[in-house]
């Protein structure tokens, strides 16, 4: 059986040009799974569906924000009030994981990703900028927590967006940030309610004492993550989240 | 006349299947697949039996003992990093790595419809104007969320075929041929359950890797997994018109009479017993039941088909090139779903071919806008194929493409 996919790796790459590693093959696959009729606009593609799905997510300011001493994450609940002790704070909600499917799947056509691209660039509103700002923070917080020598200091530091406005692009990123987040906190019992210096401590670990199924569950998660950056046309968080899943890749 | 009322609603009812179980039987040819989809003209050798019978005279000899393809879908996400083909090539390849790769291959379903991998195996022969074919294939699909709360559905088919044609040569260069093919088509699937409609499923993602990780589950999937199993009896007309072996066109009409007769079981160990007397495994399974039994159609298809192919002689004995263009479907395109420019273009296929000196093939095809491509390293008694392509599995072009690779090794003889 080994043998068997050995040699079809191996045909895939003599037929990729000489790529040499799956990261390329990957690359490669990425474009060719694109259909040409669509791409070439010999076919309508109804993106209507799609933006309304996503119009429903970031334009909502329920499904949103989040004001609250925590961000309810369906795996556990992040305690925010030890940084935050005077009053709730406003932050981004995770994004949906219907609208995560979603996107993920329509960053294989050409002219969804335009379309997504195009929508998400108006400016986003004064609330959500605010949350956004918020959320930043949060890992910037994170990062302090981590210290500056550790390996995945400066990959979350990516996350730490300065800046007051934000696009629609920028807030459905860190939503998604938000629940990748939630992934990652997956490690913890569900609904325990964690602090960001029990999230630190759990990423200073070394990778010998976390369990293999996290990590997988985590790099596939982050994998999702790029996709649904790419369509939405995200460079920044395409960046960072390639840096985590390569952080993650050496932790295998 | 009540036993005739329900005879006549089993007969009608529609039922609620997966897009794989609910069509015809095909074996996966990587050599068609690569070239677009393209066989109505352009088939060869075993292809011949499920692609056009009327092609069955193209190539004189033909044995194949046996040929065996294996296919992995969703090939984009396994290759990812951290998915489950990075595992299976970067780690020591332990027990624990070789588990969680295959976890990462049962994560990274998709949701929706799809499928997970296909084992198929052939022989046959063909001598002159008639062939026999022997073919059988195991299939996971998918449907629902995706990932581990994905369902399962595992399709098995049996089938026998027989093709055979009728050539008229008119002339030094026209030459037409008429081809009948018959199959006798086994298939069997596991379902939701016995009671209500015939849903088919039976287990979840994550059971599959309890399965895989435990022999003690093989028992309880054998014993548990409701079952249907059936039959059909199918036949294929095909007609190609060639002149000089430069350009072919024809047609095929395939699946006719394409009724599948099934009859469900409470477990695959059950539908075992009723057809050889023993059970598999070592634990047996409760009472005997038999479910309901019902039957459904698939579809037929009218396709047709262009090619075109460098003549014999000098160098094109050793430069052989050929180009084919199909549009599949054609009924349904006119009568059923309406000529638009989407509905032609998701029955296009085209797909083009270069052999040098008899021995290295490489292949590229546009199926329904998805590109493909293959080699071939044909060694006359032995052969390696090699495909990667994309296919739609949404409802519109782009919403919903699945890579794959397929690996298809032969062993036989062959002669044109």
């Amino acid at each position: 059986m080994r043998a068997c996919i050995l040699i079809l790796i191996l045909a895939v790459c003599m037929t990729s040009c000489s790529l040499s590693t799956l990261e390329g093959i990957a690359g490669l696959t990425d474009s060719l799974k694109e259909n040409i009729y669509v791409n070439t606009g010999l076919v309508d593609v109804d993106t209507a569906p799609l933006i309304r799905d996503i119009e429903a997510q970031v334009l909502n300011p329920e499904t949103l924000l989040v004001s609250s001493g925590f961000i309810v994450l369906p795996s556990c609940k992040l305690n925010l009030s030890p940084l935050y002790p005077d009053s709730p704070v406003l932050v981004l909600a995770p994004a949906d994981r219907t609208l995560l499917q979603e996107l993920a799947l329509a960053g294989e056509n050409k002219v969804k990703r335009q379309a997504v691209s195009r929508f998400l660039r108006q400016e986003a509103g004064e609330e959500a900028c605010i949350a956004a700002g918020n959320t930043a923070a949060l890992f910037s917080d994170l990062v302090d927590y981590l210290g500056p020598d550790h390996k995945l200091a400066p990959v979350l530091s990516r996350f730490c967006r300065e800046g007051e406005d934000f696009t629609l692009a920028d807030i459905l990123s860190f939503q998604v940030s938000v629940s990748l987040l939630s992934t990652a906190l997956s490690y913890f019992e569900e609904d325990t309610s964690v602090t960001l210096g029990e999230v630190t401590d759990a990423l200073k670990q070394s990778a010998e004492e976390i369990e293999p199924s996290y990590i997988d569950a985590v790099a596939l998660a982050l994998g999702q993550g790029k996709s649904v950056a790419r369509c939405i046309g995200s460079d920044w968080l395409f960046g960072a989240l390639d840096g985590v899943l390569d952080y993650v890749r050496r932790s295998l | 006349m009540r036993k005739l009322a329900v005879l006549l609603a089993l007969f009608l009812a529609i039922l609620p299947l997966h897009a794989a179980v609910s069509s015809a039987y095909a074996p996966l040819y990587s050599r068609n697949l690569a070239l677009g989809g393209t066989s109505v003209t352009s088939a060869r050798y075993s292809e011949v039996f499920y692609s056009n019978p009327a092609l069955v005279t193209s190539d004189n000899q033909f044995l194949s003992i046996p040929s065996a393809s294996f296919t992995l879908y969703n090939i984009n996400k396994l290759v990812q990093p951290g998915g489950a083909l990075d595992i299976f090539f970067t780690q020591n390849n332990s027990d624990e790595d070789m588990n969680r790769a295959f976890n990462q291959l049962i994560n990274s379903i998709g949701a929706g419809n799809g499928d997970v991998v296909s084992f198929q195996a052939s022989a046959g022969f063909i001598s002159g104007i008639a062939g026999l074919s022997l073919d059988t294939g195991i299939d996971v699909h998918s449907m629902g969320e995706g990932g581990e709360s994905s369902t399962l559905i595992l399709e098995g088919n049996f089938a026998l075929s027989l093709a055979i044609a009728l050539p008229w040569h008119i002339g030094e260069h026209h030459s037409l041929s008429f081809g009948l093919g018959a199959h006798l088509v086994f298939r069997g699937y596991t379902i939701e359950s016995l009671s209500g409609d015939i849903i088919p499923g039976g287990f979840t993602a994550s059971s599959l890797i309890d399965f895989y990780q435990s022999d003690d589950v093989l028992a309880s999937v054998l014993n548990q997994v409701p079952v249907a199993f059936g039959f059909a009896i199918p036949f294929d007309l095909g007609f190609t018109y060639s002149y000089s072996d430069i350009f072919k066109t024809g047609f095929v009409i395939k699946n006719l009479n394409g009724i599948y007769h099934m009859q469900t079981y409470s477990s695959a160990n059950q539908l075992y017993y009723m057809l050889t007397g023993g059970y598999l495994g070592d634990s047996v399974p409760e009472a005997p039941v038999q479910g309901p039994s019902f039957r459904y159609a698939t579809p037929v298809s009218f396709d047709i088909g262009f090619s075109l192919s460098t003549p014999a002689g000098g160098i094109w004995d050793w430069i052989d090139i050929t180009g084919s263009l199909d549009v599949t479907d054609v009924y349904s395109l006119f009568f059923t779903d309406g000529l638009s420019c989407e509905n032609f273009l998701q029955r296009l296929h085209f797909g083009l071919e270069l052999t040098l000196m008899r021995t290295f093939d490489f292949r590229f095809g546009i199926n329904s806008g998805y590109m493909s491509f293959g080699f071939c390293f044909d060694f006359q008694v032995f052969s390696l194929d090699f495909l990667y392509a994309a296919l739609e599995y949404g409802e519109h072009p782009g919403d919903k493409p699945l890579d794959f690779i397929t690996l298809c090794i032969r062993i036989g003889f062959e002669e044109d």
